[in-house]
């Protein structure tokens, strides 16, 4: 190889650089929606069925409570 | 993933199937971390190295059912380091992720015997890594 087909072959190398960073950092994208997106999403997902089975209980509890003030004052009720 | 229990009729749950082991080289720790973390979640064992020389270091035959490889790396290629984990283990199965897709020719000539799918390029959509990998495990 002489210095011509070197230095041509450096500046192919150089210029295939910033392509190759490219890929990498796709697949990097790739990988990251599969472990902390999906955490995150398992976080919003349970954290939103916790809060509607608080507000069903916290719902359930006033209905019990306007039951009883009800009941208690209308005795004949 | 599915399996099922010795006498061959109860389906196995995750916990109950033996983890299969990954080898996993590359240069890019947040590519090891990354693969590391999802690989897991999906009921594998992965153990990473970032340089070859290390992975060839701590490498104990048969404890590992795959090898994943990046294959441009500083010290030395993937190629080279299959090669060099092949004479310790010659059962071992092999995948090469990389980015440099122009080494196909190359992993071709090579290693004539080894499917196209063992050569994956980057980027690869996660899923089909885990069927890639669940394909040539089985």
């Amino acid at each position: 190889m002489d210095g011509l087909q070197r230095q041509r072959l450096k500046i192919r190398e150089r210029n295939y650089r910033p392509y190759l960073w490219l890929k990498n950092a796709n697949m990097k994208l790739e990988l990251l929606i599969n472990t902390i997106v999906v955490d995150y999403a398992i976080k919003i997902v349970s954290d939103r069925t916790k809060g509607d089975a608080k507000r069903q209980i916290e719902v359930e509890e006033r209905a019990k409570k306007k039951v009883k003030s009800t009941t208690t004052s209308n005795p004949g009720f | 993933m599915t399996g099922v229990s010795e006498d061959g009729h109860t389906p196995l749950n995750s916990s109950e199937r033996k983890k299969k082991k990954i080898l996993f080289v590359d240069d890019d720790p947040d590519i090891t971390w990354l693969s590391k973390t999802a690989l897991e979640r999906n009921g594998f064992e992965v153990q990473t190295f970032e340089t070859p020389i290390s992975a060839l270091e701590n490498f104990k035959p048969g404890s590992y059912d795959l090898l994943l490889l990046d294959i441009k790396m500083r010290d030395m290629d993937g190629f080279e380091l299959y090669d060099k984990l092949r004479k310790m283990d010659n059962n071992i199965s092999v995948c090469f992720l990389t980015a440099a897709s122009e080494c196909y020719g190359n992993y071709k000539q090579r290693y004539p015997w080894l499917a196209k799918e063992c050569f994956i390029t980057k980027p690869v959509a996660f899923e089909r890594l885990v069927n890639t990998i669940n394909s040539v495990l089985n």
